[in-house]
């Protein structure tokens, strides 16, 4: 599977995957970075 | 696997060799990994208790040293949950997750590799230590402080290794999240989603809550011991048990993690064998979500014994109480799926039934241990390792199994060997019952956990369990042999594979082609879930 | 293999196992089935309330294991059920969820009267210290300065040396007796402070009816009131190393009378030791008494002939902090080092210097030097 011959609708999804997938990303990463600026 | 279908199928071709594993996007291929990944370290893991079980199977001190057993003790539980358990429900969620859905693959398959390939390298971390000077840790997988900061070259191997796991398993939540949010099937509502995936939404979002703290929690140690900090020395104004309150802020929903996705896989067999559709699944759904909500306020019923307040062990008492609640609900409703249904016990369904009788008996422990003046006689003996190998063992273990044997036939399109399967499942019931149920008396009557020597009172005991242990174990060789002669052939499934069985993967052919639903199927109640 | 034949060896393992458990074998058995009802009030209302829920569980599983043992055998596909259809029935939601509320707040009445009992720590008329090391306890009684060290018997510790020879089965008590017993009166309400000196443990006696953790850097209270004479054994709680498993805890609960002229042969004896501190040794002495220490406290891990274990326990012979300057070794001893103790808590200079003499002696290491209890003390 590669990113060639993608069409527009998949390209829209990937973007909005990948978007979501940043946000939940930044959410965890905010927990522990959050924990650690709290505790040290 | 795939190979009958491949001549039909133009756009079925797939990568070869080496590469079509190391840098596979396919969710199938990533399941697969994720399921032989997690069969091998439950070997490994599954060894290690064949040497705590031999250590004991005697009083007196026969094979290894004190410091070695408690490695053993250590690492058989890193192993199994991290290596085995948690692996093994992220195999299942690949596999099935998309095509349950009506989705051509996950949300982010590159990063679905990733996710996968992270998992050697962090156990070779881990194993790695046992080479090192200091041995390998040997604190508890609890990892508590001050005691896991005695140990010697291994620490920061040890807290990188639960570092790179947590990054792994975020990132597989992130994904299973981002497939179901936005790679559904037109038509393909969240209430009509099979349990599976429902269990599974809400696993991901508890493993994005809790694994941060863990990483947490071990950087905390990781600083103490080399940086200078003093979380958890009480000489530098820290407090030891901040790390058990941080370590089971994460735990106890990790216990949940374990479970839900077994829960799941038990959701889709039951209705499939008693070929009648899952008995409350608006309820099934409420109460996954409460138990797994619940699941963040009852941690501290793990440190019964530190020295809490009045107010906060009555609390966490209470708390823990409540989610026998949902719990319940579940069973309940499960029991009412089969209750007029017209059954067949197939292997899957014999261990899902398993699952029902078991993880309720360690559900009755829990729910006993949850009692805080009580639990202060069974904290830290065999009847806690009872209980939570109940829910483990015959719990997660026998549901995850349990979807294996389901989803073989689909997997590789043929039928396992029902003979074999139908061995294995009472081999593995009976020998685990003799190998656990005797802890709860061994445990009530005053042995301690965590030690390779006891007083000869319990002698006979420890005697059947480890012979318990021994068959059980050997009985596991039986599920490898089952999976290698599917593997290999057998006889041929249908597209259905199950009379009863109902959902977007059980209109697919089996074995399904490398990619599948690269159109978005139809969905309408009919198809949806069971 | 014939029927018959089966029947008979069934029968015959039955009735050689009913056999074996009867008499004095059927009532240790049940001795290592169920929770001990204890000597205090706290261990009875403890073990009460373990068995009504024990009881409550056992019904609730009678009966959910019934219904299912039921519905598999007559609702199968091979007795000819036919499935019905139903999916749902908000009235059995209800109900299966209404019930188990009200089962546990009937369970967490009691629950809540034993918990708020069992926390009362005041008006104690005496206080017992206990500070947990790795791997003995030590105990102080604080209103008459009296201190025990308390370590697993010998006999126990030989027995359970790997490759010992010796079986446990004829070691009395074995891993559940001490050198010193903790004696405490009957009657009296004794405050007990739990605390450890290196990493967490636990005290656990079963017939008091509780545990609670030992954390270095803190003290937890707690209570007993003893009712009956008798000796009670328990185990160390919460794991803290490598001889987790061999630091046994044995009370001798004696009446109040006996306690007291307990209590004057304690204080008798602490200042008899007192003096041995301050003299100087001589070679011969130091290295017998260090032998001992030795046994006691070292060979677990560092072996019989200071050969170590590769990888875990670094060896003493050949060592270079063993043949090197004394102050070294002296201070490695006190402060301990990862998985080693820091022996300052738990042996006295006299322990200290007599079996650092030793090792410095043995094995042909060549420091070959003697260290006096003065030496430890001038270090701490």
């Amino acid at each position: 599977m590669s990113d060639d011959g993608q069409n527009s609708a998949e390209k829209d999804l990937a973007k909005k995957n990948i978007r979501l997938a940043i946000i939940l990303g930044l959410i965890a990463a905010g927990f522990y970075i959050g924990f650690i600026l709290f505790y040290f | 696997m795939y190979e009958a279908v491949l001549h039909d199928d133009h756009h079925d071709h797939k990568p070869t060799g080496i590469g079509r594993w190391l840098f596979s996007t396919n969710h199938k291929d990533i399941g697969t990994m994720y399921l032989v990944f997690a069969l091998i370290m439950f070997f490994v893991g599954g060894a290690m208790s064949m040497v705590i079980r031999a250590e004991l199977f005697q009083p007196g001190i026969q094979y290894v040293d004190p410091q070695f057993y408690n490695s053993m003790v250590t690492v058989h539980a890193l192993v199994m949950i991290f290596g085995a358990l948690m692996p093994a429900g992220v195999g299942l969620a690949n596999w099935m997750i998309p095509m349950m859905i009506g989705a051509p693959d996950m949300a982010l398959p590159r990063m679905n590799n990733m996710s996968f390939w992270i998992l050697p390298f962090a156990f070779t971390l881990l194993l790695s230590t046992f080479f090192m000077q200091g041995g390998a840790p040997a604190g508890g997988w609890t990892m508590y402080p001050p005691l896991v900061l005695q140990l010697g070259d291994g620490l920061p191997y040890l807290v990188f290794a639960v570092h790179f796991l947590g990054i792994s398993s975020i990132m597989g939540a992130i994904n299973i999240i981002a497939t179901v949010f936005n790679m559904r099937a037109p038509g393909m509502t969240f209430m009509r989603l099979p349990l599976f995936v429902w269990a599974w939404i809400i696993t991901a979002f508890l493993l994005i809550a809790a694994m941060p703290v863990l990483a947490g929690g071990v950087t905390m140690l990781l600083t103490d011991k080399f940086f200078g900090t003093a979380f958890f020395d009480a000489a530098g104004g820290g407090d030891p048990v901040m790390f058990q309150h941080i370590f089971w802020f994460f735990g106890h929903p990790e216990v949940y993690i374990l479970v839900l996705p077994s829960f799941g896989v038990v959701s889709q067999i039951i209705p499939t064998f008693s070929r009648k559709p899952l008995f409350g699944y608006t309820s099934m759904v409420y109460a996954t979500a409460s138990i797994a909500f619940l699941s963040f306020f009852v941690w501290a019923h793990h440190m019964f014994t530190v020295g809490m307040p009045l107010t906060g062990e009555l609390f966490f008492m209470y708390a823990t109480m409540s989610i026998a609640v949902p719990t319940g609900v579940k069973i309940f409703n499960w029991m009412a799926t089969m209750w007029k249904g017209s059954m067949t016990f197939e292997t899957p369904m014999l261990f899902a039934i398993g699952l029902l009788f078991m993880f309720s008996i360690g559900g009755f422990s829990g729910l006993m241990m949850g009692i805080t003046p009580v639990d202060f006689q069974y904290h830290d003996t065999y009847f806690i390792v009872a209980h939570f190998h109940y829910v483990i063992v015959p719990g997660i273990i026998f549901g995850i199994i349990g979807g294996i044997y389901f989803w073989l036939p689909k997997w590789t399109g043929n039928m396992y060997d029902e003979k074999l399967g139908k061995l294995h499942f009472w081999l593995s019931a009976i020998s685990v019952n003799v190998l656990f149920f005797p802890m709860h008396f061994i445990g009530l009557a005053g042995m301690p956990r965590r030690i390779p020597d006891y007083n000869v009172q319990f002698a006979d005991w420890n005697a059947i369990i480890s012979l318990g242990g021994f068959v059980f174990g050997l009985s596991q060789l039986i599920l490898v042999w089952v999976v290698i002669k599917c593997v290999r052939g057998g006889e041929k499934a249908t597209d259905q594979v199950w009379e009863g069985a109902h959902g977007l993967e059980w209109t697919l052919p089996s074995p399904p082609p490398f990619h599948t639903f690269t159109t978005p199927p139809e969905v309408t109640d009919a198809t949806a879930h069971s | 293999m014939p029927v018959d034949k089966l029947k008979k060896i069934v029968l015959g393992v039955t009735a050689v196992s009913l056999f074996m458990m009867s008499g004095t074998a059927l009532a240790d058995y049940m001795n290592v089935l169920n929770l001990t009802e204890g000597v205090t009030p706290t261990s009875k209302m403890v073990y009460d309330l373990h068995m009504i829920i024990l009881y409550i569980v056992t019904a609730i599983g009678v009966v959910v294991f019934g219904v299912m043992c039921w519905s598999i055998y007559h609702h199968r596909k091979s007795k000819g059920a036919v499935a019905e259809q139903f999916h749902h029935s908000t009235s059995a939601e209800i109900t299966w969820t209404v019930i188990p509320i009200i089962i546990l707040v009937i369970m967490a009445i009691p629950a809540t009267k034993a918990l708020v009992f069992m926390e009362q720590t005041g008006d104690a008329e005496m206080t017992l210290k206990v500070t947990g090391l790795q791997w003995k306890w030590k105990y102080d009684y604080l209103d008459e300065d009296i201190t025990l060290i308390s370590s697993l018997s010998q006999d126990s510790n030989d027995a359970r040396q790997m490759g010992s020879g010796i079986d446990p089965n004829t070691v009395e008590n074995y891993l559940l007796d001490v050198d010193n017993y903790v004696v405490l009166p009957i009657k009296t309400k004794i405050r007990i402070l739990t605390t450890a000196a290196d990493v967490i443990h636990g005290w656990w006696v079963p017939a008091l009816g509780w545990k609670r953790d030992a954390i270095p850097g803190f003290i937890n209270d707690n209570w007993t009131y003893i009712e009956e004479s008798g000796i009670y054994r328990g185990n160390c709680a919460e794991l803290c190393g490598r001889d987790h498993g061999f630091m046994p805890i044995v009370i001798n609960a004696v009446p109040k009378a006996e306690y007291a002229v307990w209590v004057e042969e304690q204080k008798a004896t602490k200042l008899a030791t007192a003096a041995g501190a301050d003299k100087e040794w001589t070679k011969e002495e130091l290295l017998e008494k260090g032998k001992a220490v030795y046994a006691a406290n070292c060979v677990a891990c560092h072996m019989a002939e200071g050969q170590g274990l590769e990888g875990l326990f670094p060896a003493l012979k050949g060592s270079a902090i063993v043949n090197g300057p004394a102050s070294e070794m002296i201070m490695q001893v006190l402060n301990g080092k990862n998985m080693m103790p820091a022996f300052k808590n738990q042996l006295s200079d006299v322990d200290i210097a007599a079996v650092i003499t030793h090792e410095r002696n043995s094995w042909g290491n060549t420091a070959a030097d003697t260290v006096q209890p003065s030496d430890i003390k001038a270090a701490r």
